[in-house]
């Protein structure tokens, strides 16, 4: 009796879903469903066809992302990425070869993640993330002048680093009228690191949802203990910081078919701010492993950004339009700017092709330097690469299939309890990213000998695959 | 500074009046896309997010805060 009783429950909830997915048909890719009636019963209405209508639309979560549904999540959704991330080796024409364990090859990482968003109750729902790294290779040092022109060279590391990284991190996702309060916690581990965070965030729609307003903050504390303590003077023992973030946001609906939002982010950090594997060289000194300084930085930073994000569909090409500006100031003298444009477009419902291109620059911090001049040496110094003046430009291509109802089965009632219904869908994806960094392509002019020998280039693979249910 | 804040005013005041348009739930169908949503791809986004936030000076990190150093 029991076996027939929730076969009947999964043929009734396959014909409802059925139901509410032919109210959604227009756009059923790239949708995330929501059973119909419970929506309804959110939003007054003044007719019968009406009211299935708006249904089919507040069914359609995920507006603009964060500004979401009015209901937690309907269906649990499981997925996971792999990607390879790698630098290319430092040019040999940037590259001292007087430290003698120094490697050109840099990092590599191979990185996997897990995602389950997982439905609660009727009022919450519940995200779980994981994330384990493996990363090895060489990394930038300290930069000494080259001794036929001046020109600043990279002393590397030997290509001995190798390290792990585990996260952990989760949020819970509370419902109420006009929108949802959240709460986030993680923690994330290394070898020679260890940080906890905290989060929370206030989400509320007016003028018929419309317009919907973020609040949130975000605490965290790390601790750092660097490998090797006893390598160089320079390398302090540990280290520990802690940083608090608050930020508001603005998302407004412009038409049917676009949307913009407005956000604001300050953050403070507190504690030990510098990289422990950084040094830097005074000019006039001869470099060896006693007379390299320690990298310095101020023990407090505050920073500020402002992000302007715009999204529009094209109905007619079946595409959709992806721009955002990000300004950022801090009090250490760095500015910068990032553009990122993307273009989704979608081919016969079920597959999209994303390609992307970013661009971004950024001005030198105060007490940035590649070696220090002859005289007093400052408080703070800093010859990390990531300090200085530089621009960068990245393009990235995706492919992403998306597969509905692949899959039809009867879950088993503990797997129904966690939102696994009877049927999934499949999304799988594969992306690759080129970056490049350089100081011709800043926003304002780099001389040669501020211009860090160790920016950037990497590229990265990626593939992901993920189930709703 | 001032550029800024004029930046601001416009942004704001286009806000204002863009508050009058109403799009009715019934008419957002469009909007509720996948692909219209501020992050289409929660994974990638967190990935990206950490990279150039351990690679870059300004960019901040994942959910605001933590995540680790990543800064070799």
């Amino acid at each position: 009796m029991a076996v027939v009783a929730a076969t009947e429950t999964s043929r009734k909830r396959r014909a409802r879903r059925k139901r509410s997915r032919t109210t959604l048909r227009p756009s059923r890719i790239g949708v995330d469903r929501v059973e119909a009636d419970d929506a309804s019963s959110r939003f007054p209405r003044p007719g019968k066809t009406l009211a299935a209508l708006t249904a089919s639309a507040l069914a359609l979560t995920g507006i603009a992302g964060s500004a979401g549904a009015d209901v937690p999540i309907q269906e649990a959704k499981a997925a996971a990425a792999f990607s390879y991330y790698r630098e290319d080796n430092l040019s040999p024409g940037k590259f001292s070869t007087s430290a003698n364990a120094g490697s050109r090859e840099r990092f590599e990482v191979f990185t996997t993640q897990f995602r389950f968003d997982l439905p609660l109750t009727e009022r919450m729902d519940v995200g779980v993330d994981f994330i384990y790294e493996k990363m090895s290779g060489a990394s930038p040092w300290y930069v000494l002048p080259d001794a036929n022109n001046g020109k600043p060279l990279q002393v590397m590391s030997g290509a001995t680093i190798e390290d792990q990284r585990y996260e952990l991190s989760a949020d819970v996702d509370y419902f109420i009228e006009r929108g949802k309060n959240t709460g986030s916690a993680g923690f994330s581990k290394e070898n020679d690191y260890l940080s906890i965070n905290f989060g929370v965030a206030r989400e509320r729609g007016y003028n018929d949802r419309n317009t919907t307003i973020t609040l949130a903050a975000a605490f965290a504390y790390d601790w750092l203990e660097p490998t090797d303590p006893g390598f160089s003077l320079a390398r302090p023992s540990s280290g520990e910081k802690w940083s608090l973030d608050l930020s508001a946001s603005l998302a407004q609906i412009l038409s049917r078919a676009s949307t913009m939002s407005l956000s604001v982010n300050y953050k403070h950090l507190d504690g030990y701010l510098g990289d422990p594997y950084k040094a830097i060289t005074q000019l006039g000194v001869p470099a060896d492993i006693d007379t390299i300084l320690p990298d310095i930085r101020p023990n407090q930073k505050d920073r500020v950004s402002l992000l302007a994000r715009y999204r529009h569909h094209y109905e007619r090409i079946a595409g959709s339009l992806h721009a955002d500006y990000r300004f950022y100031s801090d009090d250490w003298g760095v500015t910068s700017h990032t553009v990122e444009v993307a273009w989704y477009q979608n081919f016969m419902e079920w597959l999209t092709i994303t390609p992307s291109v970013r661009w971004y620059s950024q001005g030198k911090a105060d007490f940035y330097d590649t070696v220090l001049p002859v005289g007093k040496i400052p408080k703070n110094h800093s010859s990390d690469y990531r300090l200085s003046p530089y621009g960068a430009v990245s393009y990235k291509i995706k492919a992403e299939v998306e597969f509905v109802d692949l899959w039809q089965f009867d879950a088993p009632s503990w797997l129904q309890a966690l939102g696994v219904t009877d049927g999934m869908d499949l999304i799988a994806s594969v992306s690759y990213q080129r970056y490049y960094s350089d100081g011709a392509l800043s926003i304002v002019t780099v001389s040669e000998s501020d211009e860090a020998p160790g920016l950037l280039r990497f590229r990265v693979f990626a593939f992901s695959l993920a189930g709703r249910f | 500074m001032r550029r800024l804040l004029i930046v601001g005013l416009l942004l704001g005041l286009g806000f204002a009046t863009t508050s009058c348009i109403r799009v009715k739930p019934w008419e957002r169908e469009l909007l509720g896309r996948r692909d219209m949503a501020w992050e289409p791809d929660g994974l990638e986004a967190k990935r990206d997010s950490h990279i150039y936030s351990s690679k870059e000076a300004s960019m901040p990190s994942g959910g605001g805060g933590g995540g680790g150093c990543g800064c070799n």
